[in-house]
């Protein structure tokens, strides 16, 4: 019986199993016509090989690949899920905080601005004001809505872990995550906004039964306002009540009214006539004054170059300038901070004068002035009641929260962005390096921020840098934690343990910078080391991405 | 590096092989084009999966003749794309005589290839993955969702058409 084609073929092919195979070729070592089928099926199969290889091979001559890349993608992990969530929520914010400075505030007020080629610092610190009265609730809603996306994430985080990470879930996520970009960009305000370009005008014979907030080149308040009142401005008039309290920022402010609340202001000429501030005052500038018409109620606090208070002050009056005058009754102290204070005839000090001053003639005092405290030079602020920290209570509560604080950032920073885990501590040239590179991070952003901010488009920009700044520092010192971490439990089982390991550097880090005396400087250090070694990353996958290219 | 970007360098170094054994197998460039990206979008999601120590080549080409016999199981419409395991042992029986002649006096390679891609789909396929891919018998059983004994079968039969046509002088290269 001769083999069969099959078993031949199979043979040749060598896909019989060893067994048969032996069988088979037993018959064949006796049989000359199967042996020659055999020698025949294997030369076949070796001419298909040849043949097919061949032309494969020169098949391939012809065939170009495509310069343009396919669009790679595949689905995403848990983590990388995580991580667009957060992003996301971030890149939104920014867009809208972008947008309407660049365009709700910027654009049109830089319009304006032509006729003044350079802004000074009080134009600048309006802007900022203007911006941050109109839109820092929505800003804050917007901010609000972050969280909840955060939340949403978070939420559906935890659900993919018990679900076993299926699509569908995925997109209920995705959609989860587009319905809360939505929604959250919406600024639910319950307020009064006025918005005008030159002039705003609450006439008298308007009543606000609400917190107004105005915006305008003039801002006229004739009428009363039965809330508060927030405005900025270039020129603010305000000769309406408010109950309220008052915020005013604008090149000047003239006040001839009745506040309820506190008062805060900031301009370059502050006057107030004839008006009774029940709150305190609050005021910043370059020329303040107050008239004897006036009452303030509270404590009265005052930064301005030149300073004049002929009113009453309820309480004691702070008031930190190159000249002071005062002719008016002071309830309580008169804490100067200041090269002249001159108590003019009429004056009425029921409490103490404390001069931060060395100069003993700074003190310019009228005979027919009357203090009825002491008159005190003091050369230094008075030190604040020296507390030793380590035997308060609330200090190790403190750290105690710090240290969850931190270990819950750092996992999560850890988790979302690896990467952050592959950086090592060096010691020698090249510690010393990361922490120069540290150091050069930590003041050039702040420089860079800060020339960002003069020119108007900018301030959301910088404003975004220090916040990024701020980030970024306290995220140094967790990651060398979780270096520190690491190198403390390396010899042990648990040395790949994130949580672990980033809790002990942790615990670590936080008893170090707080050691007394020295820990001041420890915590320097590792910032700086932190910084670096984040700059070092981000240097190293940028080249790599270079490289590549 | 990113994975990506690793991705991409193997992207241009196999795109050509890739291309090529997808237009061996489906037989048409058009659609070797859309296999073959394809065929690096699934490597691309799977890569976790791909096992360093092994060539990449094996691994891709896999995925390749995958999806290629997924496109010809769709472009024929027919459930038993290979066929009846009885019926091709029938078939077999039923032209028996032994390979007396060989391919091998066909010296003609032209000749051979043409008549290879002239094979039906089902003799073909199988006949480039275990000569051409160099697969073993239980590799292309798994692709072609058959048994292992329908392999041999299958490539038996493929042999003995590719005889037949390269025998018959006069009708060489034209459908058997």
């Amino acid at each position: 019986m001769h083999l069969s084609a099959l078993e031949l073929s199979l043979l040749a092919d060598n896909e019989l199993d060893a067994a048969t195979s032996e069988s088979l070729k037993a018959h064949i070592n006796s049989c000359t016509d199967c042996r020659e089928q055999l020698a025949l099926a294997t030369a076949e199969t070796q001419i298909l090989r040849q043949s097919l290889e061949q032309d494969f091979e020169q098949d391939l001559q012809n065939i170009v690949v495509p310069t343009a890349l396919p669009k790679f993608t595949r689905a995403i992990s848990l983590r990388e899920f995580a991580l667009i969530n957060v992003v996301t929520g971030g890149l939104l914010w920014l867009l809208q905080f972008v947008w309407k400075t660049l365009f709700g505030e910027a654009v049109i007020s830089a319009l304006s601005w032509f006729s003044i080629p350079i802004p000074d610092a009080y134009e600048i610190l309006l802007e900022v004001a203007l911006y941050f009265s109109l839109e820092g609730e929505s800003i804050m809603s917007a901010y609000l809505g972050y969280i909840v996306l955060l939340l949403i994430a978070a939420g559906f985080t935890g659900a993919l872990f018990y679900a076993q990470r299926s699509r569908n879930l995925l997109g209920l996520g995705l959609a989860c995550l587009i319905a809360a970009s939505v929604l959250t960009p919406t600024p639910a305000s319950a307020l009064e906004i006025r918005h005008n370009e030159s002039t705003v005008t609450i006439s008298a014979d308007e009543v606000i039964n609400d917190t107004l907030m105005v915006a305008a080149e003039t801002v006229v308040i004739e009428g009363d306002v039965d809330g508060n009142l927030i405005a900025a401005a270039r020129r603010i008039i305000i000769s309406g009540e408010v109950t309220g309290n008052v915020i005013a920022f604008a090149r000047t402010v003239n006040i001839t009214s009745e506040i309820g609340g506190t008062l805060i202001t900031a301009a370059d000429t502050i006057v107030i006539t004839s008006s009774e501030l029940d709150g305190d005052v609050w005021a910043a500038g370059s020329d303040v004054r107050i008239d004897e018409n006036s009452e303030v109620g509270g404590n009265a606090t005052i930064a301005s170059e030149f300073t004049v208070v002929d009113s009453s002050v309820g309480r004691d009056l702070y008031t930190f300038s190159e000249t002071t005058d005062v002719s008016g009754q002071i309830a309580g102290n008169l804490e100067a901070f200041v090269n002249t204070l001159n108590i003019t005839g009429g004056a009425i000090v029921e409490g103490d004068v404390n001069i931060r001053s060395h100069d003993e003639d700074a003190l310019i005092v009228s005979p027919s002035a009357i203090i009825k405290g002491e008159t005190v030079f003091l050369d230094l602020p008075e030190s604040m009641h020296e507390v030793n920290r380590y035997t308060q209570a609330e200090y190790y509560l403190h750290q105690l929260v710090r240290l969850a604080a931190a270990l819950v950032t750092g996992l999560l920073a850890l988790w979302l962005i690896p990467a952050l885990r592959s950086s090592e501590l060096e010691g020698g040239m090249h510690g010393l390096a990361t922490a120069g590179l540290g150091l050069v991070t930590m003041i050039s952003i702040p420089v860079i921020a800060l020339i960002l901010m003069v020119t108007v488009i900018g301030i959301p920009l910088g404003v975004l840098a220090i916040f990024g700044w701020l980030v970024l520092i306290y995220l140094a010192k967790i990651i060398v934690a979780s270096q520190v971490g690491r190198l403390i439990l390396r010899n042990t089982d648990r040395g790949n343990s994130l949580p672990l390991t980033l809790g002990t550097g942790l615990l670590v880090v936080i008893l170090v910078i707080n050691l007394p005396g020295v820990g001041g400087i420890f915590n320097i250090i590792m910032t700086l080391v932190g910084l670096g070694m984040m700059v070092r990353l981000t240097m190293a996958y940028l080249s790599d991405l270079g490289e590549v290219k | 590096m990113s994975a990506r970007v690793a991705f991409e360098i193997l992207y241009r170094e196999y795109y050509v092989r890739v291309f090529g054994l997808c237009r061996k197998l489906l037989n048409a460039s058009a659609l070797a084009e859309d296999a073959t990206q394809e065929t690096f979008m699934r490597a691309y999601r799977n890569f976790s999966r791909y096992d360093s120590s092994r060539p990449f080549w094996n691994w891709i080409a896999t995925i390749a003749s995958r999806i290629c016999i997924d496109q010809i199981r769709a472009r024929s419409q027919t459930e038993h794309l290979f066929g009846d395991e009885h019926d091709e042992l029938e078939s077999l029986a039923a032209d028996q005589p032994h390979a007396s002649t060989t391919i091998i006096e066909a010296q003609d390679k032209q000749a051979l290839l043409a008549a290879i891609s002239q094979l039906p789909d089902k003799y073909r396929i199988p006949l480039t993955l275990a000569y051409l891919q160099e697969m073993s018998y239980e590799q292309i059983a798994d692709q072609l969702d058959v048994s292992q004994n329908h392999v041999g079968v299958l490539l038996l039969r493929a042999k003995q058409r590719l005889r037949a046509t390269m025998t018959a002088p006069s009708t060489a290269g034209s459908n058997p």
